[in-house]
């Protein structure tokens, strides 16, 4: 009842097109499966089933060399059958009118995964989705195929495991010499990697254009070899202020100044882009609106796999802002390192000055005493300028992040009894009588800097404090020295009490307490440096308390200690 | 202000005239002999030509030789190696750099005149 390959298509009678069409299609779905890692568990068999393929695919050919003596007579029809039942990429099998399957092949069985004595016999439209199936397509492809004599398509298709696949479908009507039909040929095809491949890469490149179209902070576009506009994405527009349809087309020398266009430098930035595979530069851009901005540049040539020149593309983005911060930054830095040689330069002469007024000093005091009285305002003038240097210096430092600290054991008490006795003269003179209640405590700081600290908190306490009593009191609470100086001055306002922290301020206006107003900010750099902290409390109108507070370890070398 | 020769010399070496000057005038004040030199080769050319010096005060921050240059160069010229020297500089951690570099002490600035004729004192009493 089943007849076997009684057909001749027209197109499938040509053996070496169908062959040299399978074996293309073999090798490429070799290549890809091999390039793309997809050997499965058992690259050996696999690799036999491509043996197998092609080898079946020569004999079909007629290859079979060492058969031509005992078989000569093969004919072209038997040949043709062994290569149809042996190709394995290609399910082929015949279909009665009704849309029977009348023929199974070794490529139907392994794609559609029903052997021969199982699927004979049955409707075809069990290859099919079953919405497809219910919705009656099956039968109207072979309407088709008997009216046009051929319907092709890509579509899914069913396994016998329910697995889906996508499939390219070949159905062939077969006619008898009278012109009824006597069944179909069906070919198909397994492109599901390849449509995966396809997708894969067409969803890949949909998504970086998609990407690059919505980038906003860049620039993003293709220019073609001559350096014509032919692409452009959102962020393009956003920075130089052209629509997509008012630029794609033009010259891109239109984003440079006059002077540039002028030099051809557009041109021979294209040149050595093409040259060296890539050109960046910074420089000056123009907008639609003919304002300039400091663009950063990268242009890189783009060739196809035969090196053929395709264009290039071209990412620009606005530096201005980034160009005026690294201008301030090195204003900044050049500022800094002015104030940190003049302070040195200036110390010079100075130190000098003061040598000559304290020798004179020195001599004077046995001789007139108005002159000595002149001479001491004069060292002291000369004395608050060199303060005032080296405050500028420790600003710099301190900006700069050069602030050194050199610790060593310090007996806090003892240093805080030598500050206080070098201002008694000054102490005595403001009418401000200092009290000292030091418990002997000792810690591991930059002595210099923590004097300098103690010396500054005096130095105010004296300024501001009206002529009342001054108490420095020093105590340890374990881990941390806690220093307060407290006076019963003036005080500062709540208001103040953060911002005299701060560098120049103060609380009080320059012209009655002079100096920079940068002692306490450099007090609270040493603190900090230190590993302390530094704080004030206060009732304007009744005096100020400073409390420091300092670890008497450093804390890093305390941890690398112990462990 | 009368001036007792008996004291020892002293030699100033630093870069700035001004201050060497205004050293001279203050040592010599209190009855010392002073050379100036204006850096280290100078000052060397002085120290293998007179008489060795009591004390030599030298500045910190000199080109071409520096301080440490100096005490290299003068720890080879026999005789001198006892000659003490004290360091002149604005650095307020000089402890560091008296330690290892070969000083007898350090002054730093701006001089401290108290300070100054104490070292003095200390190192070239008489």
């Amino acid at each position: 009842m089943l007849r076997q390959l009684e057909y001749r298509d027209p197109e499938l009678a040509d053996n070496t097109e169908l062959v040299t069409e399978m074996l293309r299609t073999v090798a490429k779905r070799w290549r890809f499966r091999v390039q793309a890692g997809q050997l499965g568990q058992h690259p050996l068999e696999e690799a036999l089933r491509f043996i197998n393929s092609v080898e079946a695919a020569i004999d079909a050919l007629g290859g079979g060399a060492g058969d031509v003596g005992t078989h000569e007579v093969r004919s072209n029809e038997e040949r043709f059958h062994q290569l149809v039942d042996s190709v394995i990429d290609y399910a082929i099998f015949m279909l009665t009118p009704a849309g029977l399957v009348a023929s199974w092949n070794a490529g139907a069985e392994r794609i559609k995964g029903y052997r021969a004595e199982e699927i004979l016999g049955k409707h075809f439209s069990i290859f099919y989705p079953e919405q497809d199936a219910r919705a009656g397509k099956p039968a109207r492809e072979l309407e088709i195929a008997a009216r046009e004599g051929r319907y092709v398509e890509e579509g899914w298709r069913v396994r016998r495991n329910g697995e889906r696949f996508w499939a390219h479908v070949t159905i062939t009507a077969l006619r008898d010499p009278d012109g009824s039909i006597n069944g179909f040929a069906k070919v198909t095809r397994d492109v599901t990697e390849l449509r995966q491949a396809n997708e894969a890469l067409r969803q890949s490149e949909e998504r970086m254009r998609l990407m690059v179209e919505a980038v906003r902070d860049y620039a993003i576009f293709r220019l073609d070899p001559d350096g014509r506009i032919a692409s452009w994405n959102i962020g393009a527009e956003r920075l130089k202020g052209y629509r997509a349809d008012e630029v794609i087309g033009q010259h891109f020398s239109i984003f440079y100044p006059e002077e540039d266009r002028h030099r051809g430098h557009p041109e021979d930035e294209l040149r050595r882009a093409k040259e060296d595979g890539r050109y960046e530069e910074e420089g000056w851009r123009l907008r639609k609106d003919g304002s300039r901005f400091w663009a950063n540049v990268v242009i890189t040539a783009v060739f196809d796999q035969e090196r053929r020149h395709l264009g290039f593309t071209k990412v620009t983005r606005d530096f201005t802002e980034a160009r005026r911060l690294r201008e301030a930054q090195l204003a900044i830095q050049l500022r800094d390192e002015f104030l940190s040689i003049a302070g040195h330069e200036l110390r010079t002469p100075l130190s000098a000055l003061l040598l000559q007024v304290q020798g004179l000093v020195r001599i004077a005091r046995i001789e007139d005493p108005k002159v000595k009285q002149r001479l001491e305002k004069a060292a002291a003038s000369g004395m608050r300028l060199e303060k005032m240097i080296g405050q500028m210096l420790d600003v710099s430092r301190m900006t700069a992040g050069r602030l050194k600290l050199d610790p060593e054991p310090v007996p806090l008490d003892a240093l805080i009894r030598e500050v206080a006795d070098r201002f008694a003269e000054i102490a005595a003179d403001s009418k401000c009588p200092v009290t000292l209640r030091l418990d002997p405590v000792s810690g591991v700081w930059d002595r210099m800097r923590i004097e300098q600290v103690i010396t500054n908190l005096l130095s105010n306490a004296l300024k501001y404090g009206k002529g009342g009593p001054i108490e420095i009191e020093a105590r340890s609470d374990g881990s941390h020295a806690v220093v307060r100086v407290i006076d019963h001055g003036i005080g500062i306002a709540a208001e103040d009490q953060k911002k005299i922290f701060e560098r120049f301020e103060r609380a009080r206006d320059t012209r009655e307490y002079g100096g920079f107003g940068l002692g306490l900010w450099i007090a609270r750099k040493i603190v900090e440096s230190s590993g302390g902290r530094i704080a004030v409390e206060s009732e304007p109108g009744k005096g100020a308390t400073f409390t420091l507070k300092l670890p008497l370890q450093p804390e890093e070398t305390d941890a690398a200690q112990s462990s | 202000m009368p001036r007792n020769p008996r004291k020892g010399a002293i030699l100033i070496i630093d870069d700035d005239a001004d201050v060497r000057g205004a050293l001279r005038d203050t040592l010599e004040d209190e009855g010392h002999e002073v050379a100036e030199a204006a850096g280290g080769i100078a000052a060397l050319a002085y120290l293998r030509s007179h008489p060795a010096p009591a004390i030599i005060f030298l500045d910190w921050n000199m080109a071409p030789m520096n301080a440490p240059q100096f005490m290299d160069e003068l720890s080879k010229e026999p005789g001198l190696s006892q000659v003490p020297v004290v360091l002149i500089t604005a650095d307020m951690h000089a402890n560091q750099k008296v330690k290892t570099g070969g000083y007898r002490d350090f002054l730093t600035k701006p001089l401290d005149l108290d300070q100054l004729f104490s070292v003095i004192g200390r190192l070239a009493p008489g």
